[in-house]
């Protein structure tokens, strides 16, 4: 009661007066609560004992998922890997392991071919950058190859271990984005040291941006289609894109400005992707576990 | 007895949770003891029936355990239950079977109850908080019921502080609003 008159007072409000707040003290202290008795506390306590069973996380629900990770986010990293990064290490190395070397070759073999290729003498005849064109098209085929088993039996088994639908779809993008981008800055490096007649960041940004582009419809398409009429779909709208850009090179000529105002967009189209893909892939699992 | 109550306050909700998380039954005990009768007074004030806040109450001790590996941190354990119980509270008064009900006419043998008195008194609470927005009784019964601060109460109802603030203003208004209330006053006047 002293409370909620003070409670009057600290917020400015006019005070009821004091007959009223007396009246409304009697009745405070007449209250009429009710108080669980020990029958009641026995009924509840056996109902929640019996259901306590069943009610744990089981395997394959989301809470299983957490669980896990939690307890094995700190044991299979120690030292080397800060806390905060070890969940991403954790979705990451074994994606890895799920790619076969030949990935790992042809994608470098390509990017190197297409930065050696990218020489200033053929820029200035052509106006063509191979390293341009290879780059999107690359990234877009390996998120195709890499997102395969979601039409396949190896999906169930992913389902079933411990990571989420969204940290798989990070970690598996992650590795062939990454892996990409990684040989794309050899690459940039290495035109730019040629003395292709552009500023490293904007060789960078020509097919840094396409590629994440790509990446992102690819995904989309991977998941809702298949692999191959999405590697297909895929191909066709980087067949576009070169005409249109003259092999990636229109996009020299833009100003630093206006490519890095497209970054955002491209960003934001390649995060809604991996949503997209991972209420996917969720809404998906769901319905095989419901089976 | 005392000895049960004393290792009862000694165990902290973080133990509770992690006891539970480990799936040990013998802190069910525990739980139950310590927020059954804080939880059915608060469902109870905010519902004006006895058995639906008794429903509410078990319901949600078995949301708490299908549901305890999204408490982030374990320290809010009450602050989770009264969240669970707050929209369990919210989903009864949607109901339109319950809107109708007139307060006081109720009678548990499950439950045990104060000491009695004339019934209008005693249910003059219930119905002033009866009257009141539902989302203005939720900070009232919060705030000067349980006892707790604005953050906790924010946390349970899942608003920022500001809105705590503005909530409890609006209803403390409403509640001075009705107390005066001419019709109001007359109507309680017979009881005392």
């Amino acid at each position: 009661m002293k409370k909620l008159w003070q409670a009057y007072v600290d917020a400015g409000l006019p005070q009821p007066d004091s007959a009223v707040l007396s009246k409304l003290e009697a009745a405070l202290q007449a209250e009429h609560v009710p108080i669980p008795n020990s029958e009641a506390q026995e009924a509840l306590l056996q109902r929640l004992k019996a259901d306590q069973a069943r009610l744990r996380p089981q395997a394959g629900t989301l809470s299983f998922r957490r669980q896990m990770l939690a307890s094995r986010r700190s044991a299979r990293y120690p030292g080397v890997v800060p806390a905060r990064l070890a969940p991403l290490f954790a979705m990451v190395v074994p994606q890895m392991r799920l790619l076969s070397m030949s990935f790992w070759l042809a994608t470098a073999v390509i990017m190197f071919l297409g930065g050696l290729l990218t020489s200033p003498a053929l820029f200035e005849r052509y106006h063509i950058a191979p390293l341009f064109i290879v780059a999107p098209l690359l990234a877009a085929l390996g998120v195709a190859f890499a997102f395969r088993s979601y039409n396949s039996r190896v999906a169930a088994w992913e389902q079933s271990c411990p990571i989420t639908p969204m940290q798989l779809v990070i970690g598996r993008l992650s590795v062939v984005v990454a892996y990409d981008i990684i040989l794309g800055m050899i690459s940039s490096l290495f035109t730019a040291w040629q003395g292709l007649p552009a500023p490293l960041v904007m060789i960078i940004c020509a097919w840094l941006l396409p590629l994440i582009a790509f990446a992102a419809i690819l995904l989309l398409f991977t998941i809702h289609l298949d692999s191959k009429s999405a590697a297909a779909i895929g191909v066709l709208i980087w067949l576009a894109f070169t005409l249109v850009t003259h092999g990636g090179s229109a996009l020299l000529s833009l100003s630093l400005k206006s490519l890095a105002m497209a970054l955002a967009p491209t960003i934001g189209l390649a995060v809604y992707s991996c949503r997209l893909a991972a209420a996917r892939i969720k809404r998906w699992s769901m319905l095989q576990y419901a089976s | 007895m005392n000895a049960d109550a004393s290792k009862e306050n000694c165990i902290s909700d973080a133990d509770i949770v992690a006891s539970l998380r480990s799936g040990d039954s013998a802190c069910i005990e525990v739980l139950v003891a310590r927020y059954q009768a804080p939880l059915l007074r608060y469902a109870f004030r905010l519902l004006g029936e006895p058995t639906a806040a008794e429903d509410v109450v078990q319901e949600s001790f078995i949301r708490l355990l299908t549901s305890l590996e999204q408490l982030r941190d374990p320290t809010k354990l009450r602050s989770y239950l009264y969240q669970i119980a707050t929209r369990l509270c919210r989903d009864q008064q949607r109901r339109p079977s319950r809107r109708e009900q007139p307060v006081g006419e109720w009678e548990s043998d499950a439950l045990a109850t104060c000491a009695p008195e004339s019934t209008d008194e005693r249910f003059y609470i219930a119905d002033l908080l009866r009257r009141l927005n539902p989302r203005h009784a939720e900070v009232i019964v919060l705030r000067y019921y349980e006892d707790m601060d604005l953050a906790t109460i924010a946390c349970i109802l899942n608003v920022p502080v500001g809105t705590v603030k503005s909530r409890l203003h609006s209803a403390l208004r409403r509640l001075h609003d009705m107390l005066t209330e001419p019709e109001f006053v007359r109507r309680k006047a017979a009881v005392w």
